[in-house]
């Protein structure tokens, strides 16, 4: 009962105009790293938007579909992230399950014998993938090469975006260790992500892949 | 780094580092929205009703957990809710009961409460339990601050 009262006082001193803002944003950045079957990362399967993903996500948290306790995880921001990457991949399977279902229908159930995974070894069993999945890796494998190179292009003469770009492709993303990286501070990196965000609109063109 | 440590891909960087807002004050996640054409105020007045609608909820849904404790304290009472025709047997579970739930502090508020009254209602318990949630709520902050 205590705890119940400490959760909702929390709750309600929340800055919910400056979360929903903070949010909403989340969910657009993250909805485009999927391509979809509607050709626009704003647009999501069900025609659910990105925000209606954001107030959603709070929605649940205060219907305590998606209870957030505090003592376990104190950034109520991160939990509500969470909900959205939920959420988002969820939605995001859904459509790959349909895909595969649509490739099945099409190949016919006779020719579903899994092809084994050439370099896995023979120690590794696990590995084998179904046609779906290869024909899902080399679409997926596809538009990273063609994100990544038409970004190139976007940035191309930006010495400091175009290191930028390379630390993604070495899987690097937080903000300090892109600092570290670089070996600059890391509010030059978020310059640099205010520099990307003035060119929103040509990224959202590249990452629908129009 | 273990050996099948697999390297986030390119797009799930680049997603992740634009996704995060840190570094973006509110005026750049405004701008950014309002190209994405969102309407602002009609989104923070949907949150707004969420949070009014949710908040009322959690209130009533404690109000129905402080019913229930009346209802187990209610199983005391036999015909009369008159605290002078209550025996005192009654009273003194009434009290155990308090105590089991809100610990042997309650106790002096709960008997000093029995004190005063000469009859019990229902919202006469209510408002016991209030109390005793607050005092309740006001020691465990206390001892977390001690720690």
């Amino acid at each position: 009962m205590v705890k119940a009262d400490m959760v909702l006082e929390l709750l309600e001193s929340a800055d919910w105009n400056y979360i929903i803002l903070k949010l909403t944003h989340y969910a657009f950045w993250r909805a485009a790293k999927y391509k979809w079957k509607t050709g626009n990362p704003n647009q999501l399967p069900g025609g659910i938007t990105p925000q209606d993903v954001a107030k959603n996500a709070i929605e649940k948290v205060w219907s305590r579909t998606r209870n957030w306790d505090p003592e376990k995880h104190p950034d109520l921001l991160l939990h509500l992230k969470w909900i959205v990457d939920s959420d988002i991949n969820h939605l995001a399977e859904s459509m790959e399950h349909t895909l595969s279902r649509r490739i099945s229908d099409s190949i016919g159930d006779d020719v579903l014998d899994p092809i084994p995974d050439p370099t896995s070894s023979l120690g590794e069993s696990l590995t084998i993938k179904t046609p779906e999945e290869h024909l899902i890796e080399q679409e997926a494998n596809e538009r990273e090469e063609k994100v990544k190179k038409d970004l190139d292009a976007l940035v191309k003469g930006d010495e400091e975006l175009e290191l930028l770009l390379m630390c993604f492709e070495e899987g690097i993303d937080k903000a300090e260790m892109i600092a570290s990286a670089m070996g600059c501070d890391v509010t030059r990196v978020y310059s640099l992500k205010r520099k990307l965000q003035r060119k929103a609109s040509a990224i959202r063109k590249i990452m629908k892949q129009e | 780094m273990p050996k099948d440590f697999k390297k986030k891909g390119f797009i799930e960087c680049f997603s992740e580092f634009m996704a995060d807002s840190e570094g973006l004050t509110q005026e750049d996640l405004t701008e950014e929205l309002k190209e994405l054409d969102i309407d602002l105020n009609q989104l923070q007045t949907d949150i707004a009703e969420i949070v009014k609608c949710g908040s009322g909820e959690r209130r009533l849904s404690w109000r129905g957990r402080a019913r229930k404790q009346i209802e187990e304290i209610g199983k005391f009472f036999e015909t009369s809710k008159t605290i002078p025709t209550v025996t005192s047997n009654v009273k003194d579970r009434i009290v155990e009961f308090i105590g089991n739930a809100y610990g042997v502090g309650a106790l002096k508020h709960a008997e000093a409460y029995f004190r005063n009254k000469e009859t019990l209602s229902d919202n006469d318990i209510l408002n016991l339990l209030e109390d005793l949630e607050k005092l309740d709520s006001l020691e465990k902050s206390e001892n977390k601050e001690e720690e």
